[in-house]
């Protein structure tokens, strides 16, 4: 049996007292791929800092065994450790545009590697181009005389990526490598990875909190729970049949992508009790015509046409850079725009409306850290909320229907998790009868666990308020479980708008086949759906 | 850079999430009652109220600043604490006196600088648009001159009457004080609380005050504790120009200019007044350092 | 043409059109500032017992009649013509004193810029490194105290020690505008340390802030984890990132430097422009006081424009196209 190249053996970190990593043993084979799996605060990068030797001085390390190639990771100093992470591990982090040197070219920075080992200049320039080129960067010979922020953000982890694998090193750590980036453009760095893992033999330790990119992209996976490591073992196995009770929460918290909204028990005042709002005639709300908006010269929406139905809940899915956002913002008047945006009932919308007048739409946003003032208690946020919105009820009733505990209610946002304030932030935009809600990427910053219910506590505030809702995100399974019809964007238009179902099995646009494609093909790898796709 | 500690570059400085959540919150309580326990502080606090008590009262201890009590540029002693000057004043009691101009003018400039500046950069950073770019033009115009060449400008221009000079250092600080809270003001707009409150129909002016304005106090106070220092530092500046208070004034730039011949002879008629300046200068920075940290 | 020539240009054409701007803003404001707020000028040279035929002679001897507008474009066309008008203190070409006296100041400036900035760099990067550390608070506590103390509490002292007990510079710099190179520069070292630590407390301390910003930063990280030596990532990643934050307030600061120090000229005695700015204002001669305004401002701009073209060189991310930045 061969050496495994990473052998660690209950691991500890602490910082002041506190253990941040529990007792954790895992082996990495040479050339093998290993994932780490966990939420926010669950220890994982720390693990991964472990195997770099570059943590806090704060932090005390202590372990059986930690070797990296057969070298004692804690007790190198110095050369030896320079060494080390020179030449035996390198480590791909999350986001590129702030890992890479501003002000020092991207080919320079690449090159260093090679003449930290010895290389002359020219060599060095000549591997780099090489690299560029295996990578898949356009025009690599040119692309070396570039600044960092003149890339994409696929093109600055490539370079990432260029950069650590010219030094040849035995382990590659990457710690939420595509955090961030499109679903295309992760799947094309994930595909990456695993051709030159395959040409390069190097062993790979992925940390994500994305389980079905972890189990679709290594042989092994491990779960870490507030940095005990709860479960481990073979990728599928753990995945189809998860033997501890967080990874089986885990698991079940996935959004299903084969599966559409879920048929909800009817609001009090339907009465046609079988069918759903948006099969009944369409009641139009709002009526949205040739909407532009431009931001220097680029424009970020470029004519778009769109009825939305009373009481729907129209998903928006897109990439970065698509409009989806922008769409967001005009609706809710958030920004100045061409075009006419007509809500029923009232002229003008939005932050310079006349509030007797017309209907206020409300936005639940990304970062519910930040749309909630941090000086306000949520007592007082859901009061004025209540009462700005012309609501019924106390700020008790309205926590209680969100799901808060009452003891939340003096509570400052600083001592509220992530979930407890999106559920604030909800509650206030569900707070009085309001026409239109828009839903900015709600779930996105949450963890997997804590988006599921949220979207759960969406569906139910929209069904019994009747509220019409427009849900932007860019994962498309988390749309597929809210939305009635789903419009994509491409390039400031909508190119495809349909009933969600039609858009998942058969939709016709090249971007929706993608984007559907990118889903699928994550889940499938890793042995998640069920049923394939009809392609 | 012979300087450098190796060590301090192997370290990756970010903390698990779990420990610093803890930390930063931790730390937030303590905040205010830490302030009360930083020796700094409290010993800023206790000259510079030691030195208003002296500007407020200096009479009720029997000081006699004008009169010529003892010999000429005698050196200190049990009679005369801080020796006298070349008139026989006592030097004690001129530098008690002169804390009254010092903290006559400052503490009103500054505040006039406070709330001008601070004013304008909160309207300056809420609307953007031209009135933002308007002011900061203007601003920027102001801030290219050097600033005594401007406050030398604006005495020949304006006159050396208190209130005269109250006005032009409200008016030198101002333009500074706006763009540092302009600057806060920005930061916290394009975090979307203020867009949620406007969303719900709160108006333009009520989201300013009430949303705006106390997450951005902390930077006001500050500001106006360090251009509290700074007015002091600038009076006594054009005082020693013989562009302040004029003689027999009890006032240390004056003094200090009057006095500068005898350097050599009776350093004790210049020094003293300068380690008052300085006192007040360094205890002003000192609270507003300490305030920064505690709310930064 | 490569994209830094661009910028490069981009920045110059912009500039071409704003500099002559504000110096037609402050010319306007100076102006207003010395002739019309302090009033009439023949009233204030001749005082208050002059009678209004003497006074209206004295206008028209200095030309100084007539309305406002025409008062001001004379002068400004004067200007920017080279004829600055006589100084009534000084009975001289006032483009003879002013120029002159703007020499000795950027002599005294530029001494102090180059004291100051290795000095703040050095200290900056030290406090950066040993950050929380005895050392690092109290360099803080230091600077702090230093700079707060007034520059003419600062200089008096120095003087007090350098000048009066040891001896070993003269107490008034006035002597040096007579000697070879290397006697003026001792003369002004004193003056030129007492500007210099005027403004070292907050350039250390901006210093201090970016070199800490960048070892936090994550691009420091990933040049720590490629396992480079010590050498190379403070040469080629920390330095230059650490420093491009400091480049507004050297700006500023040299502009300030080289227009004037009104202080410490007094104090030392030096005939700098900053002194000869204080007697116009006290004595109100008028075309001295603007003149001399003018070219301050003149410098404080000239240097926040070479504090722009660096930031072009440097920092590949600034951009001048539509609105100025940093």
């Amino acid at each position: 049996m061969t050496e495994p190249l990473v052998r660690v053996e209950g691991l500890t970190v602490a910082y002041r007292g506190v253990r941040v990593v529990d007792d954790v043993s895992f082996t990495i084979e040479p050339g093998g791929s290993y994932g780490l799996v966990g939420e926010s605060g669950s220890g994982k990068s720390t693990v991964a800092g472990t195997l770099t030797a570059s943590l806090d001085p704060d932090a005390t390390v202590s372990a059986t065994t930690i070797t990296v190639d057969g070298s004692d990771v804690v007790a190198l100093r110095r050369e030896a450790l320079r060494r080390f992470r020179r030449d035996v591990v390198a480590v791909v982090h999350q986001e590129p545009g702030l890992a890479l040197n501003p002000t020092m070219t991207v080919g320079r920075q690449v090159a260093e590697v090679l003449r930290a080992r010895g290389s002359g200049r020219a060599d060095a320039e000549a591997a780099t181009v090489q690299a560029f080129t295996r990578v898949g960067l356009p025009t690599p010979e040119t692309v070396g005389v570039r600044y960092p922020h003149e890339l994409s953000g696929g093109q600055q982890q490539r370079v990432a990526i260029a950069m650590a694998l010219v030094a040849r090193p035995r382990l590659l750590v990457l710690d939420e490598p595509t955090t961030g980036l499109d679903s295309t453009v992760e799947a094309g760095i994930m595909a990456l990875i695993d051709e030159l893992r395959t040409e390069l033999g190097f062993a790979t330790l992925l940390i994500s909190h994305n389980l079905p990119l972890v189990a679709a992209h290594c042989d092994r996976v491990g779960v870490l729970r507030r940095g005990v490591l709860v479960e481990e073992g073979s990728a599928t196995r753990v995945l189809l049949a998860p033997s501890d009770p967080y990874t089986v929460q885990l698991v079940e918290a996935l959004p299903d992508i084969t599966a559409g909204k879920p048929a909800g028990r009817p609001a009090a005042d339907e009465s046609a009790a079988d069918e759903p709002a948006a099969q009944r005639a369409p009641d139009v709300l709002v009526t949205v015509r040739g909407l532009r908006k431009e931001y220097e010269g680029q424009a970020a929406l470029d004519g778009v046409d769109l009825d939305l139905h009373r009481g729907e809940v129209l998903g928006v899915v897109g990439e970065s850079g698509s409009g989806k956002t922008t769409f967001g913002r005009a609706l809710a008047g958030l920004v100045g725009y061409d075009g006419t945006i007509a809500v029923a009932g009232g002229g003008g919308h939005g932050v310079g409306r006349d509030p007797r007048r017309t209907p206020p739409v409300q936005v639940v946003f990304q970062n519910a850290d930040a749309s909630l003032n941090p000086r306000r208690t949520v007592r007082q946020v859901l009061g004025r909320a209540i009462r700005l919105l012309h609501g019924a009820g106390s700020a008790e009733e309205l926590a209680a229907r969100v799901g808060l505990a009452a003891d939340v209610l003096d509570r400052r946002p600083a001592q509220l998790s992530g979930g407890q304030k999106q559920r604030v932030a909800i509650a206030r935009a569900f707070a009085g009868p309001v026409p239109l809600v828009v839903c900015d990427e709600p779930t996105s910053a949450l963890d997997v666990s804590v988006q599921a219910r949220i979207l759960d506590l969406v569906l139910d505030l929209q069904r019994t308020t009747g509220t019409t809702c427009v849900f932007i995100s860019h994962d498309l399974a988390v749309v597929r479980r809210v939305a009635d019809r789903i419009a994509v964007f491409e390039a400031g238009r909508i190119v495809d708008l349909a009933p969600a179902e039609r858009v998942f099995d058969d939709g016709t646009h090249p971007r929706t086949r993608a984007l559907v494609e990118a889903a699928f093909d994550l889940r499938r790898r890793a042995g998640l759906t069920g049923r394939v796709a009809t392609a | 850079m012979t300087a450098v500690v190796p060590g301090a570059l192997d370290t990756d400085t970010r903390p698990a999430p779990d420990a610093v959540g803890a930390r930063t919150v931790r730390a937030a309580r303590r905040g205010r009652r830490a302030l009360l326990r930083r020796p700094t502080f409290l010993v800023s606090v206790a000259i510079l109220l030691g030195w208003v008590a002296l500007a407020v009262g200096w009479h009720a201890f029997g000081l006699q600043p004008f009169a010529k009590t003892g010999g000429l540029l005698q050196p200190p002693s049990g009679a005369h604490w801080f020796g006298t000057d070349s008139l026989g004043r006592d030097v004690f009691a001129r530098v008690a006196a002169g804390a009254r101009p010092a903290l006559l003018i400052g503490p009103f400039g500054a505040a006039l600088a406070t709330v001008l500046g601070g004013t304008l950069g909160l309207l300056a950073g809420y609307h953007r648009g031209w009135v933002d770019t308007a002011l900061m033009r203007f601003f920027d115009v102001l801030l290219a001159l050097p600033s005594l060449i401007f406050l030398v400008v604006l005495v020949g221009a304006f006159g050396v009457s208190t209130p005269a000079l109250i006005l032009i250092v409200g008016v030198l600080f101002a333009p500074g004080i706006a763009r540092i809270v302009r600057a806060t003001v920005l930061v916290e707009m394009g975090k979307s609380y203020v867009q949620a409150a406007r969303l719900q129909g709160e108006s333009a002016f009520r989201a300013m005050l009430t949303e705006l304005l106390p997450n951005v106090v902390g930077v006001f106070v500050i500001q106006a504790v360090l251009s509290l220092g700074a007015a002091i530092f600038i009076t006594a500046s054009l005082s020693f120009l013989g562009l302040g208070s004029q003689p027999p004034a009890a006032d240390w730039g004056l003094d200090i200019n009057a006095n500068r011949a005898y350097l050599q002879a009776a350093w004790w008629t210049v020094v003293f007044p300068g380690v008052a300046v300085a006192s007040i200068v360094v205890s002003a920075n000192l609270i507003a350092d300490n305030l920064k940290e505690v709310t930064g | 043409m490569s994209t830094a020539r661009r910028r490069l240009l981009a920045l110059a054409g912009q500039r071409v059109v704003q500099i002559p701007l504000v110096l037609v803003v402050v010319s306007i404001t100076t102006f207003w500032l010395v002739q019309v707020v302090p009033g009439d000028p023949g009233r204030n040279a001749l005082g208050q017992y002059a009678t209004a035929a003497q006074v209206r002679a004295w206008n028209v001897d200095h030309g100084v009649d007539g309305s406002l507008v025409t008062r001001y474009l004379h002068w400004i066309g004067g200007f920017v013509t080279g004829d600055w008008g006589t100084s009534f203190v000084f009975s001289e070409p006032v483009r003879d004193l002013v120029l002159g006296r703007l020499g000795n100041s950027l002599l005294l400036g530029a001494y102090a810029f180059v004291i100051m900035v290795p000095v703040a760099i050095a200290l900056g990067a030290l406090q950066a490194y040993r950050q929380g550390r005895r050392s690092d608070r109290a360099i803080t506590v230091g600077l702090l105290t230093v700079s707060a103390v007034p520059e003419f509490v600062v200089g008096i002292v120095l003087l007090l020690v350098f000048a009066v007990w040891l001896r070993i510079v003269p107490v008034q710099a006035s002597g040096a505008l007579d000697a070879g190179f290397g006697e003026r520069l001792r003369v002004l070292t004193l003056p030129a340390v007492v500007l210099a630590l005027a403004y070292l407390a907050v350039l250390t301390r901006m210093v201090r802030a970016g070199t800490i910003e960048t070892i936090r930063s994550q691009f420091h990280r990933t040049a720590v984890l490629k396992g480079l030596t010590n050498g190379q990532i403070v040469r080629r990643h920390v330095i230059r990132n650490a420093l491009i934050p400091t480049f507004s307030v050297l700006g500023i600061y040299l502009g300030t430097l080289l227009g004037g120090s009104v202080i410490v000229e007094t104090l030392f005695s030096y005939p700098g422009l900053g002194a000869l700015l204080v007697t116009a204002a006290e004595r109100k001669d008028a075309l001295l006081l603007e003149s001399g305004v003018m070219l301050a401002g003149a410098m404080s701009l000239g240097a926040l424009l070479l504090t722009d073209l660096l930031f072009v060189v440097v920092d590949p991310r600034i951009r001048f196209e539509r609105r100025a930045t940093a």
